[in-house]
């Protein structure tokens, strides 16, 4: 099925911003007013710039997750559950290293963690798909469930940190530098190296995709034409592949949230990041630079609905977030890509 | 009378799962995949309470939550159908809508994001112990009454009408039943309706049980609902068993976590996990609506 694409485009984009609009006003606000304040805040000074970033970086990670999974035709709803064991592996092993460990040893080690923790989950989910044919929407949407009631309780209870409702602090040299060590103007925000990091892992996710024999056993997975038995590919070897590769992305979002930010891990860190991924994979149309600008895109929107807070309320921004998923659903019709 | 307070834990707890299941089962059934079950639950304990605290009435806001899915289902249909916006897309955005869109709506409405005030109770009607009080509440919602009689119609509809016949036609080969002269996009949209509005009756026992509206108060049934709709293999007998299954796993939570003799994270974790199991162990034997995307 064809269809004028750019009409389709600024249907999709009316659409949006009328969503956006709309709740602006039914919050009682004035949509012009709105506007202006988010500009303040996010595009307006070198603090709300580095903190859209900041907000981006986590979205750069489950967005490249999603999106390597569809590349195989596989649906990863579970980036959500992925990022939370990354954070829980991230934070427990920086904690356990002891005092002194150089940050050449402590990054890769949280890192390498973190990778592990979400690629076991997302792994888990690709052996039940290959192995006994388990959608792996379902069964990555119950493990959602099963870790976000796992990490309440262990954030809770026995990892908590004596009074504080959090574990304990990862390591000093376990943490990722902040922008606002090497450049003056971005002081005081979250933006850390993660940010570098995600856009180094995006752009190795296009090269290993496009360029590997890893990659094109992925694709060939994906391709409804009969490619992956031409090409003699193990389907349950690939699709667990592709699954925990994908995992390991949504887990590594703990290197903005854990090493980076917080330091630690805690009820609700990364809450709501692996769905928003699926927003930003779509959007960016499964590819590198594209997921990188909607990362940024949605990271404006975050921050700058932290802005105009006092005036709407900030579920308004979930409200375009969702509006933009149909949109960017709607454009995307036919193609394999939003499948 | 523990076996009471059982019986009517399981009663309230299984109605919102077997009817979200079976608005699952409707949807799908038509070959849309729903995942948007926890949406119609929230939108349908939204409208019941709100409804319900406007009026008084619990017809009322019976009604209002049946409308409020059949509405939701329509929505869905003209993306997923019409647009041919992917359902799983559809399905994940239409949750995001609902659970971000109720809060909204209920700091505007009553001023605070995380719960309305509380629907008037029949105080009257409190009985001398707390079992039959439970028993009595449990029996005096209607939804409780209403799941098992859609569950037997919608079985007699799938398997016994015209409309059920089409909609199982346009799941399973829906160029076969344009052929036969089957208007398949309005059959979907039909199909999705019923089901919205089924689903979000499951809404209106939430919040009619509860008494108010608690953001997010649906809490990953929705997803335990889709997991029914696989497990009863697309019947709505089955997926009604199955839904009860996972509702009186959560109203033993319930009663052992008030026991405080197993640890109430193991009881959390049970329903999703053992539904992961049922799921992954019956993976082989389940055959989805052919067309079903």
């Amino acid at each position: 099925m064809t269809r004028p694409r750019a009409l389709v485009v600024v249907a999709a984009a009316a659409a949006v911003l009328t969503a956006m609009n709309l709740s602006v006003w039914l919050a009682g606000a004035s949509p012009a007013r709105v506007l202006a304040l988010m500009f303040a805040g996010t595009l307006g000074s070198s603090y709300g710039f580095a903190q859209s970033l900041a907000k981006a970086t986590p979205l750069l990670w489950t967005g490249a997750a999603v999106a390597l999974a569809l590349r195989a035709r596989l649906f990863n709803i579970g980036a959500e559950g992925q990022c939370l064991a990354g954070v829980l592996a991230a934070a427990v092993v920086g904690a356990a290293l002891p005092a002194g460990t150089p940050s050449l040893l402590a990054v890769p080690c949280c890192l390498l963690a973190a990778a592990s923790g979400g690629a076991a989950l997302g792994g888990l989910a690709g052996w039940l798909r290959g192995r006994l044919g388990t959608n792996e929407v379902l069964s990555t949407l119950m493990l959602n469930g099963l870790m976000a009631v796992g990490v309440t309780w262990l954030y809770g209870g026995p990892l908590r940190d004596g009074a504080q409702v959090h574990t304990r602090d990862v390591v000093a040299g376990a943490r990722l530098p902040m922008a606002g060590a090497a450049l003056r103007a971005f002081r005081g925000s979250g933006l850390n190296a993660s940010f570098l990091l995600g856009l180094v892992a995006l752009a190795a996710m296009g090269w290993y995709l496009d360029r590997t024999r890893g990659g094109l056993r992925i694709r060939a997975l994906g391709s409804s034409s009969g490619a992956a038995a031409a090409l003699g590919i193990d389907p349950l070897r690939t699709t667990v592949r592709a699954m925990a590769l994908s995992g390991a992305l949504a887990g590594l979002a703990a290197s903005h949230l854990v090493l980076g930010v917080k330091g630690y891990a805690e009820h609700g860190l990364g809450a709501g990041v692996g769905f928003t991924g699926i927003a930003v994979a779509l959007l960016g149309g499964g590819k590198p630079l594209g997921i990188a600008l909607a990362a940024v895109l949605f990271g404006l929107l975050a921050q700058g609905s932290l802005a105009v807070n006092a005036v709407v309320p900030s579920d308004a921004l979930v409200v375009v977030q969702a509006a933009t998923l149909i949109a960017v659903a709607v454009v995307g019709a036919g193609r394999a890509v939003a499948r | 009378m523990m076996a009471l307070v059982f019986l009517a834990q399981v009663l309230s707890a299984a109605t919102p799962l077997v009817l979200a299941s079976l608005g699952g089962v409707l949807s799908e059934r038509a070959g849309v995949t729903m995942l948007a079950l926890e949406a119609y639950l929230l939108l349908g304990a939204f409208a019941a309470v709100t409804v319900g605290l406007a009026t008084g009435s619990v017809v009322a806001s019976v009604l209002a939550a049946a409308l409020a899915g059949a509405l939701a289902g329509a929505l869905f249909a003209a993306f997923a159908v019409w647009q041919r916006a992917s359902a799983v897309v559809v399905g994940v955005a239409l949750n995001l809508l609902a659970v971000a869109g109720t809060r909204a709506a209920l700091k505007v409405l009553y001023g605070s994001a995380s719960n309305s005030p509380t629907l008037p109770t029949s105080a009257g009607l409190r009985g001398s112990s707390i079992a039959w009080t439970a028993l009595r509440d449990a029996l005096t919602t209607p939804t409780v009454w209403i799941a098992p009689i859609l569950v037997g119609l919608a079985a007699l509809l799938l398997s016994r009408t015209v409309l059920g016949l089409r909609i199982t036609a346009c799941g399973e080969h829906p160029t076969a039943a344009r052929a036969q002269g089957v208007p398949v996009a309005r059959v979907q949209t039909a199909a999705l309706m019923l089901g919205g509005a089924v689903a979000a009756l499951g809404g209106a026992q939430l919040g009619l049980h509860q008494h108010a509206f608690i953001a997010s108060m649906s809490g990953g049934r929705g997803f335990l609902a889709v997991a029914a709709v696989i497990l009863g293999r697309w019947r709505p007998v089955r997926a009604a068993v199955w839904a009860t299954g996972i509702g009186a796993l959560s109203a033993l939570e319930a009663t052992l976590a008030s026991s405080g003799q197993v640890p109430t994270v193991v009881l959390q974790a049970l329903p999703f996990a053992l539904t992961l199991l049922a799921v992954a162990g019956r993976s082989g034997k389940s055959r989805a609506p052919a067309a079903l995307g």
